[in-house]
Formats: structure tokens, C-alpha cells, sequence
């Protein structure tokens, strides 16, 4: 069950595999926790059973669907495809996570790395959108 | 990068403080335990900035830094919450009776804080950080007033709407009533503000869905409410539509905020509720709220509007599982002969005897405090300390049925 999107903690969780991520390609010794992590949050987003293509969807509430539709724009992916391909994608991303160390392609590493970085903002601004829309005290600057 | 430097002893000063905090005293365990359960996550973020390295890519360390400061900004309150929840100001008598219809919604393992709060709105704080915590702040000055605790059934609600996943249950329902709302009535102006779109692109295009998607977060949130305001008046019935009356009537000057339904609006919900739960609901109740003024904002305003449409099909769907959930965990409602009774021990200025819910208790002072004759034959209680006698007659209405709660005496 995914983490309410709007908590800070995806937003924690990826950052820390960011960093992670970093570390490995910096040829540092780093555990890689959060990225396991992370891979398990995105593996229990999708239903692993074999379903036709036109039928694949994410798991997902509409909060987390744009969170990670905009981390993958944000990391490069076309924005009029990405929902559509969510599915897929989502799945790739977090097999690289899955099966990531220091064995692994740099090309590859340093994409999913740049995509924990864009999950982790994109998580961040989605609760923005909720923080800024709150009553604030009219004397409070 | 001194910005990891300045990250990190930030947290050691905030770790430093909980430490100071955890000397103090505390009228409950729940309180010391929220303060570890906060120090844990301070250590956490301690670790993770840890990891940083001279070598790590300035754009990955500066977002990690940048989460943990969110982390401070988020939970200071908290800490501010958990000081102010020890203070006497408190109604302690309330604690028991509030933290044991808490676990009746939420569960056996709900830890309770109430703290006196200078923030006139009463409020929860929640965070899966702190699970099974439900922190509860009402204004300081009316903390010692019991007869505003019907209000807690609200903000109960927002824990059992969180724990009942029920943003996740609607979550397509929200979707579609917000699309429907868009694409019908409101298409003409949403297009003007967002040219590229079309029907086929709402939910396609990445540059085209954040255009909307405010109206379903406001949409989400309003549904939120009503179903929290439904949660407090089936615990609470009367008591709680005076207390939603007496803390909100006639509704702040000014433009409405979207995540809230409009109160006239709220007030309309909860007329329609006490028909169906046959809550007697003071006429024209909704008359004693004031309309808001539209949001400025054009933006700001069609999102609003297409959230408010899509709230309305919704409200009998949250009602439904408001009613169902506090059905199904066996909440009181209150006993109209129970509640008479209360009503005469307090007319004879003395707290009631044996086991009553707080729900009773509570609609029996709010019955005491509309009567005008009330006490008009004991000289010894002035006009101007009637609301003081009645607030301790209940207060220790509470103490006593709280001995026999813990006694197993029926």
C-alpha cells in the first residue's frame, strides 16, 4: 500500500535514494537502503499479474499518479505520453532500483538517479499545492 | 557545502530541546511518548544527512537538506503542541472519557494528546510519522470548556477518514464528478484559462492535468470535512451542531478558502444529516451562518466551483460511510432519557451519578445552557457564573463516570 503522497515521508524516502544513488556512482561505499526501498513502494504500486497492455494501470490514487507522472517529465519523459505510459514506466524504474549496484550502467544509474531527485521535488510541491490553500492567521507574515 | 554543516546542527539544537522536554512533567505517558516517538524521527533525518559527503552532487545534497528542513518546519508545532498539552489549562477531566471514544473509533492502540492551543480554530495534527497518535488542539481560552469537546467528533473523524482510507476509496468517484463538472458547465472558462486542452487530453497530458487538478485536491478535502462533520454529529448529535454553531457562527469576513465547503453550506449538510439521524436541529440553523464572499481569483474561483459541484454528488456517499463507521464500532449516540436525567441532577446544581457517555453528559449542559430558568431559584449562583458552575458540573460528571469505567461497574 503506497504512503499518503502527501506525507513527507516519499519525499524523504527519495531524496535519501538520490543520495544513495549519488554515492554509488561517486564510487563510495554506501548501503543502499532507501533505494530498496523505494523499489518496493513502487513495486506494490502496479498489479504484477498479466493483464492486456490497454489494461494496465497503476494502483494508484490521482495524487500519486501526478506525483509520478511530473517525476518522470521532470526527468525527461514526454508529458502528452507519460500518463499513459505510467504503467510501464513505473515498473522499468523500479526494477532499476531493484537490481541497482555499483555493477550496474552509470548511464543508468545517473537517469534513475536524477528520477529519485524529480520524485522527491515533485512530492514535495503536490503537498504545496495542499499547504498553500490553508487559512493562514491575516497578521502572520 | 555549508548548507549540510547548518542542517545538521539545526537538528542538534532540536534534538538538544526534546532532550530538555523529556524532563518535564507530564499528566499523562502519551505525552513523553510522542516526544520520543519525534526524537526517533530527528535522528533519523540526522542519518540521512549524515550520508552527504563532500563528494555528493550539490542538486542531490541540497534537495536532502532541504527535506530535512521541510522535516523542522513540519513538526516544530508539534513540539509546541506537545509543551502546551501539559499545561493546566488543560481540562484533564475530559482526557479519559475523549482518549476512550478515540480507541472505540480508531483502535485499541490510539494514544490521545489534547492541548490548549493558541490558534482560535480547533485543529489535528496527523502524521504517519507518529502512528496512532491523534493530537487534538482547541483554543486556550475555551480548552476548560467542555461543552465545545463535541467538536473532538470532528476532528476524530479526520483520523477515521485517514485509517478508513476513505480518500482512496473516492478517490475516482472525486475524479470523475471533478471531470464531469469540468467538462460540462465549467468547460467554456476552463478552456480560456487553459487553451490546449480538450477532452481527450484532461487526463493525458502532464502540462494539461495540473490545470485542474487543485479542483479535485479542494474536491478531496471538502468531502473530507463533511464527512468530519458528519462523524461529530452522529457522536454527538445536538452538541454538536451548538458547538459547531457557537465556535464558527456567523463565519469569517471575507473570501471562503477552497478546501473548506462554504459553513452555509456545512450547516446545510448537517440540517439534512440530523433528518436522517432524527437529531433535533435547532430551526434555521443554517440562518445563524453567513455566505462567504467568492474568491477573487478567476483561477482560483472556476477550480472552486468545479470542486463544490463535485462535492454535492458526493456528500450521501461520506454521510453513508460516516453513519456506517461509527455503526460498526459500536459509538454512542446520545440517550434522549439518559441525557434527561443528567439535566436534573444538574438543575439541583450536582454532577450526575453512575456510568454516562460523554456524549450524554455533554447534551445534557448544552440543555442546561440554553435554559434561561436555569438556576434563577439559587441565589447563590450569580448569572455571570452560571456558564462556570455548569462547566465544573460537568467536568466532574465526567470524573465520576470515568471511576466507574475503570471500577467495571455498570
Amino acid at each position: 500500500m503506497l504512503a499518503n503522497p502527501l506525507a513527507p515521508e516519499l519525499a524523504s524516502l527519495s531524496s535519501d535514494a538520490a543520495v544513495e544513488l549519488d554515492l554509488l556512482i561517486n564510487g563510495e561505499t554506501t548501503d543502499l537502503g532507501s533505494v530498496k526501498e523505494l523499489a518496493r513502494y513502487l513495486n506494490e504500486t502496479y498489479d504484477h499479474t498479466p493483464t492486456a497492455a490497454a489494461e494496465r494501470r497503476l494502483a494508484v490514487d490521482t495524487a500519486t499518479e501526478t506525483i509520478l507522472g511530473r517525476a518522470f517529465v521532470q526527468a525527461g519523459d514526454d508529458h502528452a505520453s507519460i500518463l499513459s505510459n505510467l504503467f510501464d514506466r513505473t515498473r522499468k524504474v523500479a526494477s532499476e532500483l531493484s537490481s541497482a549496484d555499483s555493477s550496474h550502467d552509470p548511464g543508468s544509474l545517473e537517469w534513475v538517479r536524477a528520477f529519485c531527485l524529480a520524485l522527491s521535488q515533485s512530492a514535495s510541491a503536490y503537498r504545496q499545492l495542499i499547504l498553500n490553500s490553508r487559512p493562514e492567521n491575516p497578521y502572520r507574515r | 557545502m555549508d548548507f549540510i554543516d547548518y542542517a545538521k546542527q539545526r537538528y542538534e539544537a532540536a534534538i538538544a530541546e526534546i532532550n530538555r522536554l523529556k524532563n518535564s512533567e507530564f499528566p499523562y505517558d502519551q505525552i513523553r511518548e510522542a516526544l520520543v516517538a519525534l526524537e526517533d524521527l530527528f535522528t533519523r533525518q540526522v542519518s540521512s544527512l549524515k550520508k552527504l559527503k563532500l563528494t555528493s552532487s550539490p542538486s542531490i545534497a541540497k534537495n536532502a537538506c532541504g527535506q530535512t528542513l521541510a522535516c523542522l518546519f513540519g513538526y516544530t508545532p508539534f513540539l509546541g503542541f506537545i509543551v502546551r498539552a501539559t499545561n493546566v489549562r488543560n481540562a484533564f477531566e475530559v482526557y479519559s472519557p475523549a482518549l476512550r471514544l478515540a480507541k472505540q473509533l480508531l483502535g485499541p492502540d490510539t494514544k490521545l494528546l489534547l492541548s490548549s492551543e493558541w490558534d482560535y480554530s480547533p485543529f489535528i495534527l496527523m502524521t504517519p510519522e507518529l502512528p496512532n497518535f491523534v493530537l487534538i488542539g482547541v483554543p486556550a481560552f475555551e480548552s476548560s470548556n467542555p461543552l465545545i469537546m463535541s467538536l473532538a467528533g470532528h476532528e476524530l473523524g479526520h483520523n477515521a477518514w485517514s485509517k478508513e482510507m476513505l480518500g482512496r476509496k473516492h478517490d475516482p468517484d472525486i475524479k470523475k464528478e471533478v471531470l464531469t463538472a469540468l467538462m460540462g458547465k465549467h468547460w467554456a472558462e476552463f478552456t480560456s484559462f487553459q487553451p490546449t486542452a480538450t477532452h481527450a487530453n484532461l487526463t493525458t497530458d502532464m502540462f494539461v492535468q495540473p490545470a485542474w487538478l487543485p479542483a479535485f485536491a479542494y474536491a478531496s478535502r471538502q468531502l473530507e470535512e463533511i464527512f468530519c462533520d458528519m462523524m461529530g454529529l452522529r457522536i454527538f448529535g445536538e452538541a454538536f451542531l451548538h458547538a459547531f454553531a457557537y465556535l464558527l457562527s456567523p463565519g469569517i469576513p471575507g473570501e471562503r478558502y477552497p478546501l473548506y465547503p462554504s459553513v452555509v453550506i456545512r450547516a446545510r449538510h448537517l440540517e439534512a444529516a440530523s433528518k436522517l439521524l432524527g437529531v433535533d436541529c435547532p430551526t434555521g440553523y443554517q440562518d445563524l451562518f453567513s455566505k462567504e464572499q467568492d474568491i477573487t481569483s478567476p483561477a482560483t474561483r472556476l477550480l472552486c466551483s468545479v470542486a463544490d459541484d463535485a462535492t454535492a454528488q458526493l456528500v450521501d456517499k461520506v454521510t453513508k460511510d460516516a453513519f456506517r463507521i461509527a455503526d460498526d464500532k459500536g459509538l454512542p449516540t446520545r440517550d434522549p432519557a439518559k441525557v434527561q436525567k443528567i439535566v436534573e441532577s444538574f438543575a439541583m446544581v450536582a454532577p450526575t451519578d453512575g456510568r454516562n457517555t460523554m456524549t450524554d453528559i455533554i447534551n445534557a449542559g448544552w440543555i442546561c445552557k440554553k435554559r434561561d430558568d436555569l438556576w434563577t431559584n439559587v441565589p447563590q449562583i450569580r448569572p455571570e457564573t452560571k456558564s462556570q458552575v455548569l462547566a465544573d458540573l460537568i467536568l466532574k460528571s465526567l470524573e465520576i463516570t470515568e471511576f466507574y469505567d475503570r471500577l467495571g461497574s455498570p
